[in-house]
C-alpha cells in the first residue's frame, strides 16, 4: 500500500474535523505583523485628522450611522454580524493611510494616497503561496513597493471569516532593522482572484479584526507583479 | 451570501452560482491548490476545474459545509494534476514533502482494489483522528490534508516548529500501529 493511497483516503475525513482546522488556519491571518491603531493614533497627520473630524461630523447626522449595516429589524447577514461582534470602541483619532471611519469601528474605506511612505525604512514582503519572507532595505526596492501602495484604494469591507488565502502581503516599517516582532505602520495582503480584493489587518482598541475590501485603485494583479520580482520564481 | 443560498443557486442551475462561488472562495481554494502544485498557472487551472466540478455535481450533491466540499474537490483535482505533470519525478511542493513523510507509515508495495481500500482507509482515518488529542488532530490534518508547510501548521496550532515536527512523527507512528492492527498492509 502506497503513501499516495493514504493521502487519497484523507478525502474521506469528516467535514467537521476539516472545519475545525479551517478555523485555526483562518485565525492565523490576524497575526502579529499587522497594524495596531492605538499606536497609529499618536502619528495622525493633519489631513487624516481632517478626514476624521469630517467623518465624525458626517456620522452624527446619521447618514453613515452603521455604514454598511442594515436597518434595525432587517435581516443581518453573517458577514455583518461578524463585523458587529468584533467591532471595538471608536478610535480616538483617525488612523494614518487615509482611512475613513465607520461607527462600527471597521474602516469603511481606504485611500493610501495620503499615506506618508517617506517614513518607510524597511519593507517586509510575504508570499502567501510559499510562506517565504523577503525584507527590503534598498531605497529603490522600497520605493517600488511604496509607489504601488500609494495607489491602493479600497472600499466595501466585509468579514473575511472563512475566506482566506492570499498571494502577497506587504508591511511597511519606519525603523531601520525591524524584526518579526516589530509593528509595521501599515499592512495589507492581496487576495487571489481577478475580482480584486485585499485584506487589511488592524487592531482597534485591543480588538483584532480583519476585513476584506474591494480594491478600486490599483488591482491585485498589479500589486502582485511588483511583489513577485523580489521572490524566486515558482517551479514551472 | 450564505452557503445555503449559494448551493441553492447551483440547484436552480443559476449561472451566477460560479461567479458568486469564485468571489467568496477563490483565495481559499487557491491556497489549497498552491500547496500541492507550487505553480500559479496550474493552481488557477485546478481552481477553475473546481468550479466546473461543483457545477456538475450540484445537484445531486447538497453539501452542508460548502468550503469543505469545494476544498475536497480542489484537493482531488490538484493531486490528479500534480500526478499527471510529475509522473516520474518529485518537485518541491508541499504535497511531495508530505508524501515523503508519510512513506514511513506505509510499505512500498502495490496492492489491488485501491479505490475500495481508500474508502476503508478513510473510515479508519476518521476513527484514528477522533482518538487523537485536538492538537495532534489539527497538526495532522493541517499537514497531510491541507498540506500546509510545517512552519504554518506550527504557527496556527500555536506551537513551535520543532514540537509540531515531533508531534507529527509520533502521530504517524500511532497511525502505523493502528493500520497494522486493523490488518492493512504496512
Amino acid at each position: 500500500m502506497k503513501a499516495e493511497m493514504l493521502c487519497d483516503a484523507m478525502e474521506y475525513i469528516d467535514e467537521d474535523m476539516l472545519a475545525e482546522v479551517d478555523s485555526l488556519r483562518m485565525r492565523r491571518i490576524s497575526g502579529r505583523h499587522w497594524i495596531r491603531w492605538a499606536s497609529l493614533a499618536a502619528s495622525v497627520c493633519i489631513i487624516a485628522g481632517g478626514v476624521f473630524v469630517w467623518s465624525r461630523m458626517y456620522g452624527l447626522t446619521g447618514e453613515t450611522e452603521g455604514a454598511g449595516l442594515p436597518e434595525t429589524g432587517a435581516e443581518v447577514t453573517e458577514d455583518q454580524e461578524m463585523i458587529r461582534e468584533t467591532a471595538a470602541a471608536e478610535t480616538e483619532a483617525a488612523p494614518d493611510g487615509g482611512l475613513t471611519e465607520s461607527i462600527a469601528g471597521v474602516p469603511a474605506g481606504l485611500d493610501c494616497s495620503s499615506l506618508d511612505v517617506s517614513r518607510t525604512k524597511a519593507v517586509r514582503l510575504g508570499s502567501g503561496i510559499t510562506g517565504e519572507v523577503v525584507w527590503l532595505t534598498d531605497p529603490a526596492d522600497i520605493q517600488a513597493v511604496t509607489d504601488c501602495v500609494l495607489q491602493i484604494r479600497a472600499e466595501n469591507p466585509e468579514s473575511s471569516r472563512g475566506y482566506y488565502g492570499w498571494s502577497y502581503d506587504i508591511a511597511l516599517y519606519d525603523v531601520e532593522e525591524p524584526t518579526e516582532d516589530t509593528e509595521p505602520f501599515w499592512g495589507g495582503a492581496m487576495c487571489y482572484g481577478s475580482f480584486g480584493s485585499m485584506y487589511l489587518y488592524e487592531t482597534v482598541s485591543g480588538h483584532q479584526y480583519y476585513a476584506r475590501y474591494e480594491m478600486t485603485g490599483v488591482t491585485t494583479e498589479e500589486v502582485d507583479a511588483v511583489c513577485e520580482q523580489f521572490f524566486p520564481p515558482l517551479s514551472e | 451570501m450564505r452557503d445555503e443560498q449559494i448551493v441553492e443557486l447551483y440547484w436552480q442551475r443559476d449561472e451566477t452560482a460560479i461567479p458568486v462561488t469564485q468571489a467568496k472562495y477563490e483565495p481559499y481554494l487557491m491556497k489549497i491548490a498552491a500547496n500541492i502544485l507550487a505553480n500559479r498557472e496550474d493552481s488557477e487551472e485546478s481552481v477553475n476545474d473546481t468550479y466546473l466540478a461543483a457545477w456538475n455535481s450540484m445537484p445531486p450533491q447538497k453539501p452542508s459545509v460548502l468550503s469543505a466540499y469545494l476544498g475536497k474537490l480542489t484537493r482531488r483535482i490538484s493531486i490528479s494534476l500534480w500526478r499527471k505533470r510529475n509522473r516520474q519525478k518529485r518537485q518541491g511542493s508541499e504535497y511531495a514533502l508530505s508524501l515523503a513523510e508519510l512513506e514511513d507509515v506505509m510499505s512500498h508495495d502495490d496492492t489491488p482494489e485501491q479505490e475500495l481500500e481508500a474508502k476503508l482507509l478513510g473510515d479508519l482515518l476518521n476513527r484514528f483522528l477522533h482518538s487523537l488529542t485536538p492538537e495532534e488532530r489539527h497538526t495532522f490534518i493541517g499537514r497531510y490534508y491541507y498540506m500546509d508547510p510545517l512552519k504554518e501548521v506550527a504557527a496556527y496550532c500555536g506551537m513551535r516548529e520543532a514540537k509540531a515536527k515531533t508531534m507529527l512523527y509520533r502521530t504517524r507512528q500511532k497511525l502505523r500501529e493502528m493500520l497494522a492492527k486493523e490488518g492493512f498492509t504496512v
